[in-house]
C-alpha cells in the first residue's frame, strides 16, 4: 500500500501545500531512474536546463503514478481545509497546463466543518487546480503494470510474485465468499411410508457380496491382476530360485519396523489398530500440515477433535513430526511427560484385542478398582488439562474442552473402571511394540506442530530445542508437576508400596550419590545458563550487542534454552558445583551464588522449577525474546538428536520430586 | 489423413455431450506435440480425440523436462496429462525403471498402471503395479523381468526401493497423482526418502529427473514441498471454480432413520447409469450395500479393510460396469474413474471439503453430466454450510422431480470401459476361460424394476457388456 500526497510542485500560493517529493516515484524503478541520470550525465547542459529536465521527469512520474491511480480512492483536499474522497475519475494534462486538476466521482466529505454539510455533493466534482492542496491515493498498487515496470518483472522472477499470481490454494480459489447459514428444507418422503428402518438396527454386517450378487444377478466377477501389471513368468526354469530368494527378503522387509507409519505398515499387511482414523483421513482427506496455514490448523484439528471423541487407538506408538497422528495420541506428543502420555492413550482405550462384556466388566470392575477412581479422575484432569493446552485459538480453546468434558462425565461412573482394567493389556502391549522397534530420528522430519504456530506471535511457540527424546517434537510448559503416580505408570501398574520405596531410592539421584560418596558434590542433571541478564529494562541496543558475549559454560556444555521445559539430560561429566546450589537450593551448607559468568538474576527465568509461577504469556515472551539471543553453541545443538537415554522416572516430576527427596535427605 | 491412423483399432466414439471443463481448449491436436507414432497410436486407440485442457497445457511443457505443479478438476484429463509426456520419454530398450508414479491408494494404482498400459500400448513398455496387499514376494520377482514404469503406492514402493529391489538411478520421471494426499502427514516422510533414491541433483540446482505433480485439490501442504523439491516449476491452474460444470448438486434434509427411506425413493426415481455410494464408516458401507441387495439393487461394496481381492474383484467389475451400484468408503473417493456413473451419492455426509469435492468429482467424468445427492441429517448442517462455503457453491434441495437432462446421456452405449475385450491379449483370452467372459452378461432389468429407460436399444449396449463373441 502506497501513498502519494502529491501536489503539483508550482501550483504555488497555497499554504500547507506539500511539495511533490520525488521520493515517493523513486519506486517507480530503477528503469526511469537510469533514463534520469542518462540524460543528465550525457547531455551536460546548464543548470537551468537540467532542472527543466528534472521537472519534465518529475511530470512524468506524477503521470506514471495518476494513471495508474485511476478508478481507486483518493482523497483530496482542498484550500478550505476540508477533504473529500471518491474514486478518481480523471485529470488534466497537468503538464500543458501546468496545474493538475482532478475529477472525483461519488465524492464524501470527511473532513470539513465549514462546509455546509446540509449541501448534497454532486456525483462528480472537479477539483480546479487552484483549490487543491494535496491529492492522496490510497492503496496504489503499481504491480498492476508490472509489464512496463522491470522492478516488479525482477520480483516476480525471484518468485516473490505478488498473491494474484502465484501458487492458488482451494480457498484461493473459492473465495470463501456466500452461503451462510440457512433454513435447510426437509425432505418429505412420497407416497407410502414404508419404514426400512435405520441403518445400523442390523449389526450383521458379514455377507458374500460375490456370492450374493452372483446368485440375485448373475454378476459373475473376472479379475485378472496381469491386466494391470507385469506378467510373472512362472514357467523361468529359475523361478523356483527366484521364488526362495524373494520369499526370503520379502520376510526380511516385512520383519522390518514400521517407524510408527500407518501408510507402511498397512502396505505390509500389518494389521495396526487404526480406529482413531476413519478411511477419510486416511485416503481422501488432506492433512494440513500447518507451519504454513496459520488459521487453519486450528480449525483442522479441531474438526478431527470433534470427530474422533470417541476413537479408541490400544497402542502407544511412537510418533515421528511429519506423520499423522490420531487425536487422541496427540496430547500425548506434545508432552515428554510419561505421565500425559500413558495417560492420554490408554486411558481411553478399548483395546480391539480385548472386547470383554459390558456386563462382566463392570463387575470386576467395581470390585477391584474402586480405589483407583481417585487416580481416574487426577487422569482425567490431566487429560482435560493436555486437551486445553494443544488447542491453539479463539474457537478451539472452549468448544473441545467441553466436549471432551461432556464425553467423560457421562461414562465416568461406568467406563472409569473398564478404562483402567483394560488398560493393563495395550499397556504391556505398548512396551513390547516400542522394544521391538527402536526409535530413529528422522533429520528430515518437519517439525510436528499442529495448530500452526510456525512463527506466529499471538501463540506461545516454545523454541525447540529438545536434548532427546524419542517420542515428542512440539515442547510444551508442562502443566502441572503433581503427577499421580497412577498416571505415571498407567493405571494398574502403580508399584506396590516396597517396590516404591526401591523405586525410589534407586532412582534418586541424591541418595545414590549418598551412598556412594557422601562428600561429593552432587551432580546436576542440567544447566541453563542465564536467560535474561537484567531485570532494568534496557534498549535492544544493550541487550543485542552486535558481538554478543554469551557466557559460556566451563567445559563447553550445551545449553538448553527449552521453552519452559527443559528436559533433564543424562549426564556424564561432572557439572560444575557452583552451580547446583541454584538449582537445589535446599542443600544444606551451599547458599545461592552465582557462578563465574552466571548472573543471579538468571535462574529467576529457570523455569522448570517453578512453573506454576510463570504464565504462559511470560514464558512466550522470554521465549522468542530469547530467540535473537541464541548462543551459537546452542543454536548447532538444536537440530542434533542427542543419543542420551530415555530420562528416569524420577526426573519427571522435575522440581516437585526433588525437593521431597531433599527433604528425605535431611 | 495418414496412412497409420486409418488401420487404428478405433473404439467407438462416445456421444455423450460435455461441459466447458474439457472442451475449452486452443484446438490442439495430439499429433501436434510430436509424439512417438506408436504413443498416438495407443492415445487414439484409448478413444481419446483431441487433448483437454489440462492435456494441452501440460504435455508440451512437461515434454520439455520441467517440473509441474498442476490443477485440474476431477476427471478432465489429468491422468493422461502426466502418462503421455512420461511414456514419450521411456527407452524401451533400457531394462530400468525409468518412470514412477505414485497415488495414494492401490485401486488407483490399478486404474493408472491401466491407463499406462492402455496408452503405450504399441510402445512395447512393461508397466508394474506394487501397492500392498498384494504378495511382497510376486512383486520382488517381477523386479526382475524389466520394468520401465512402476506404479505404486509410497509404503511398498519405499520397501522395494530401500531393498535396492527397485532401483531408481536412471528413473528420469517422478510423479505423484493425488499430490495433495501424497502430501499428507502420513504419505510425506515415505514420498521423502523415496526421492533420495532418485538420480541426485545437478550442478545448476535442477533435480536430475522430472517431477510432476498433479491433483484437483491443492491445500497449503504442497507448497512447502514445492519448495524443497522441485525445480522452478511450472504451474498449471485450471480451476477458477472448484466443482465441475457438469455436476448438480442436492441435498435432502431427512433424519438419520430416513436415509435409508430416502436412498430407496431415490433409486426408484433417477435414471442411474451407474452409482458410487458413499458411507463414513466401513460397517455402514457392508450393512448398506446388504440392504440394497435386499431391495434387489445389484451392488458391490468396496472399503479398506476387506482384502485385497475382494477389493480388486470388486473395482474392477465396477468399472467395467458388471454391477451397477457400488457401496464404498472414502477409499474409492479419489482418482478413482468411471465414465459411466452419473449419480453420486453422500450417504454419510464428508467432514472434509476435499473429500466432498473428489466424491462429487465421481460422476460427471470427463464433462460428462451427473448428480451429486448428499442426505443430510441434523448434525451435517454445519458441515454443509462449511463445505459450501469452502468450495464457493451451492447445493440446492432435491426437487421432487430431477430434470434428466442434468445426469441422464441419451446414449449409453459407447461409454469407455478400461478393458473392451479386443485389449485382452491372445494369452489371457485362451489363460481365462472363454466361459468366464460369456458369463458376464448382466440379466437386463432383472431384479431392478424401478430402473426406468426411455427405451431398450439404448440401455442393451451399456448393460451387457459386449461378450468375446459379439467382438470377434
Amino acid at each position: 500500500m502506497s501513498q502519494i500526497k502529491n501536489a503539483r510542485p508550482n501550483s504555488s500560493g497555497t499554504s500547507g501545500h506539500r511539495r511533490s517529493n520525488s521520493r515517493n516515484f523513486n519506486g517507480s524503478g530503477p528503469g526511469s531512474n537510469r533514463k534520469y541520470n542518462g540524460k543528465e550525465e550525457s547531455s551536460q547542459k546548464p543548470a537551468v536546463q537540467q532542472s527543466k529536465v528534472a521537472a519534465q521527469n518529475n511530470d512524468d512520474r506524477l503521470l506514471f503514478a495518476l494513471a495508474h491511480s485511476i478508478g481507486s480512492k483518493v482523497i483530496v483536499t482542498v484550500g478550505s481545509g476540508s477533504s473529500y474522497s471518491g474514486m478518481l475519475v480523471s485529470f488534466n494534462d497537468f503538464a500543458a497546463d501546468s496545474e493538475l486538476s482532478v475529477i472525483v466521482k461519488y465524492p464524501e466529505l470527511i473532513d470539513g466543518s465549514q462546509e455546509n454539510d446540509a449541501e448534497e455533493l454532486p456525483e462528480t466534482l472537479v477539483f480546479k487546480a487552484k483549490d487543491i492542496v494535496a491529492v492522496e491515493i490510497e492503496q496504489l498498487d503499481f504491480s498492476k503494470a508490472h509489464n512496463s515496470y522491470p522492478a516488479a518483472i525482477a520480483e516476480a522472477a525471484e518468485g516473490n510474485t505478488d498473491s494474484k499470481k502465484a501458487f492458488k490454494t482451494d480457498t484461493d480459489i473459492s473465495g470463501k465468499s456466500q452461503s451462510k447459514e440457512r433454513e435447510l428444507q426437509k425432505w418429505v418422503p412420497e407416497g407410502p411410508d414404508t419404514d426400512l428402518g435405520n441403518l445400523e438396527d442390523d449389526t450383521h454386517a458379514n455377507w458374500d457380496q460375490f456370492e450374493v450378487n452372483e446368485r440375485k444377478f448373475g454378476v459373475k466377477s473376472t479379475y485378472d491382476e496381469n491386466l494391470y501389471t507385469t506378467r510373472i513368468n512362472r514357467d523361468d526354469p529359475d523361478y523356483e530360485r527366484k521364488l526362495v530368494e524373494a520369499e526370503r527378503i520379502a520376510k526380511e522387509i516385512e520383519s522390518q519396523s514400521y517407524n510408527g507409519n500407518i501408510h507402511v505398515a498397512e502396505e505390509r499387511g500389518l494389521v495396526v489398530d487404526d480406529s482413531g482414523i476413519d478411511e477419510e483421513d486416511k485416503y481422501s482427506g488432506v492433512l494440513r500440515d500447518d507451519d504454513n496455514s496459520q488459521n487453519k490448523g486450528g480449525e483442522l484439528l479441531l474438526g478431527m477433535l470433534k470427530k474422533n471423541v470417541k476413537a479408541q487407538p490400544s497402542e502407544l506408538k511412537q510418533y515421528k513430526a511429519g506423520r499423522y497422528v490420531p487425536p487422541n495420541h496427540r496430547a500425548a506428543n506434545f508432552h515428554h511427560d510419561p505421565a500425559v502420555l500413558q495417560s492420554s492413550a490408554i486411558t481411553q482405550d478399548t483395546s480391539k484385542t480385548k472386547k470383554p462384556k459390558e456386563g462382566q466388566d463392570s463387575k470386576t470392575g467395581d470390585s477391584k478398582e474402586q480405589p483407583k477412581t481417585k487416580a481416574q479422575k487426577e487422569i482425567e484432569s490431566l487429560k482435560e488439562f493436555s486437551s486445553n493446552l494443544k488447542l491453539p485459538k479463539k474457537p478451539a480453546e472452549d468448544s473441545v474442552p467441553k466436549e471432551k468434558n461432556k464425553q467423560e462425565t457421562s461414562k465416568t461412573p461406568s467406563s472409569a473402571s473398564k478404562v483402567s482394567d483394560e488398560s493393563s493389556k495395550p499397556a504391556t502391549a505398548a512396551t513390547t511394540t516400542s522394544t521391538k522397534k527402536p526409535f530413529k530420528m528422522n533429520p528430515n522430519t518437519a517439525s510436528f506442530s499442529p495448530m500452526g504456530f510456525g512463527g506466529q506471535t499471538d501463540f506461545h511457540a516454545p523454541h525447540r530445542i529438545i536434548p532427546a527424546s524419542g517420542t515428542s517434537q512440539g515442547s510444551f510448559t508442562r502443566p502441572k508437576r503433581n503427577i499421580s503416580q497412577q498416571a505415571f505408570f498407567g493405571a494398574n501398574r502403580v508399584p506396590t508400596v516396597a517396590k516404591q520405596k526401591i523405586l525410589k531410592d534407586n532412582f534418586n539421584l541424591f541418595l545414590e550419590k549418598h551412598r556412594k560418596d557422601p562428600k561429593a558434590p552432587f551432580e546436576k542433571p542440567f544447566v541453563t545458563p542465564p536467560t535474561w541478564e537484567t531485570t532494568i529494562e534496557e534498549s535492544y541496543r544493550v541487550l543485542f550487542p552486535i558481538n554478543p558475549e554469551i557466557p559460556m559454560m566451563p567445559d563447553n556444555r550445551m545449553f538448553f534454552y527449552g521453552g519452559g521445559q527443559t528436559s533433564p539430560i543424562h549426564n556424564t561429566s561432572p557439572l560444575p558445583q557452583q552451580l547446583i546450589p541454584r538449582m537445589i537450593p535446599m542443600i544444606p551448607g551451599q547458599g545461592p551464588s552465582g557462578g563465574p559468568g552466571v548472573p543471579q538474576t538468571g535462574s529467576q527465568h529457570f523455569v522448570p522449577y517453578q512453573p506454576q509461577l510463570i504464565p504462559p504469556q511470560m514464558m512466550m515472551s522470554h521465549n522468542q525474546q530469547r530467540r535473537g539471543y541464541m548462543p551459537p553453541l546452542s543454536q548447532s545443538g538444536m537440530g542434533v538428536p542427542m543419543m542420551a537415554p530415555p530420562p528416569f522416572p524420577g526426573h519427571y516430576n522435575g522440581g516437585k520430586h526433588m525437593r521431597s527427596d531433599n527433604k528425605d535427605l535431611r | 489423413m495418414s496412412e497409420w491412423k486409418k488401420e487404428l483399432n478405433l473404439p467407438q466414439r462416445d456421444s455423450r455431450p460435455q461441459t466447458d471443463d474439457v472442451l475449452n481448449t486452443k484446438g490442439n491436436s495430439f499429433e501436434s506435440f510430436h509424439l512417438k507414432r506408436e504413443l498416438l497410436m495407443g492415445i487414439f486407440e484409448a478413444g481419446f480425440e483431441k487433448p483437454s485442457p489440462i492435456q494441452e497445457e501440460s504435455i508440451p511443457i512437461a515434454l520439455t523436462g520441467r517440473d509441474i505443479l498442476a490443477r485440474a478438476k476431477n476427471g478432465t484429463g489429468k491422468t493422461a496429462s502426466f502418462v503421455i509426456p512420461s511414456l514419450q520419454k521411456i527407452k524401451p530398450k533400457m531394462n530400468k525403471i525409468q518412470s514412477l508414479i505414485l497415488v495414494p491408494t492401490r485401486e488407483l494404482a490399478l486404474q493408472t498402471s491401466q491407463v499406462v498400459k492402455t496408452l503405450g500400448k504399441h510402445l512395447g513398455v512393461q508397466v508394474m503395479v506394487s501397492t500392498g496387499g498384494t504378495l511382497l514376494r510376486d512383486d520382488i520377482i517381477r523386479l526382475n523381468d524389466p520394468v520401465h514404469v512402476l506404479v505404486g503406492t509410497p509404503g511398498r514402493i519405499l520397501d522395494l526401493a530401500s531393498r535396492k529391489l527397485a532401483e531408481f538411478d536412471q528413473c528420469k520421471t517422478f510423479i505423484m497423482d493425488e499430490a495433495d494426499k501424497m502430501l499428507s502427514r502420513e504419505f510425506r516422510n515415505v514420498i521423502e526418502q523415496i526421492i533420495t533414491f532418485f538420480p541426485s541433483r545437478l550442478p545448476g540446482g535442477a533435480n536430475a529427473y522430472q517431477s510432476l505433480l498433479f491433483s484437483a485439490t491443492f491445500p497449503l501442504t504442497v507448497k512447502s514441498f514445492m519448495d524443497k523439491h522441485l525445480y522452478k516449476p511450472y504451474e498449471i491452474n485450471l480451476m477458477d471454480e472448484l466443482t465441475l460444470k457438469g455436476i448438480t448438486q442436492y441435498y435432502a434434509f431427512v433424519e438419520e432413520k430416513q436415509k435409508l427411506h430416502c436412498l430407496n425413493t431415490l433409486f426408484s426415481k433417477l435414471q442411474i447409469n451407474q452409482s458410487i455410494i458413499f458411507c463414513n464408516s466401513t460397517k455402514r458401507v457392508e450393512l448398506l450395500s446388504k440392504k440394497l441387495t435386499d431391495l434387489d439393487y445389484s451392488c458391490y461394496y468396496s472399503h479398506a479393510r476387506m482384502p485385497q481381492a475382494s477389493r480388486n474383484k470388486v473395482f474392477h467389475e465396477f468399472r467395467q460396469g458388471h454391477v451397477r451400484n457400488l457401496v464404498c468408503s472414502d477409499l474409492l473417493t479419489r482418482g478413482i474413474d468411471i465414465q459411466a456413473v452419473n449419480v453420486v451419492i453422500n450417504f454419510d455426509f464428508p467432514k472434509n471439503a476435499e473429500t466432498y469435492l473428489h466424491r462429487i468429482g465421481r460422476s460427471g467424468r470427463f464433462g460428462h453430466f451427473g448428480i451429486a445427492i448428499n442426505l443430510i441429517n441434523w448434525d451435517d448442517r454445519f458441515n454443509l454450510y462449511k463445505i459450501e462455503q469452502e468450495l464457493g457453491t451451492e447445493i440446492k434441495p432435491i426437487p421432487s422431480e430431477i430434470d434428466k437432462s442434468l445426469y441422464v446421456a441419451g446414449d449409453t452405449s459407447a461409454v469407455p470401459r478400461p478393458f473392451p475385450l479386443s485389449n485382452y491379449q491372445s494369452s489371457q483370452l485362451s489363460a481365462e476361460s472363454n466361459s468366464s467372459f460369456d458369463g458376464v452378461v448382466v440379466p437386463e432389468q432383472q431384479g431392478n424394476p424401478q430402473f426406468t429407460y426411455n427405451s431398450t436399444n439404448e440401455t442393451s449396449g451399456h448393460d451387457r457388456p459386449i461378450s468375446a463373441r459379439e467382438q470377434t
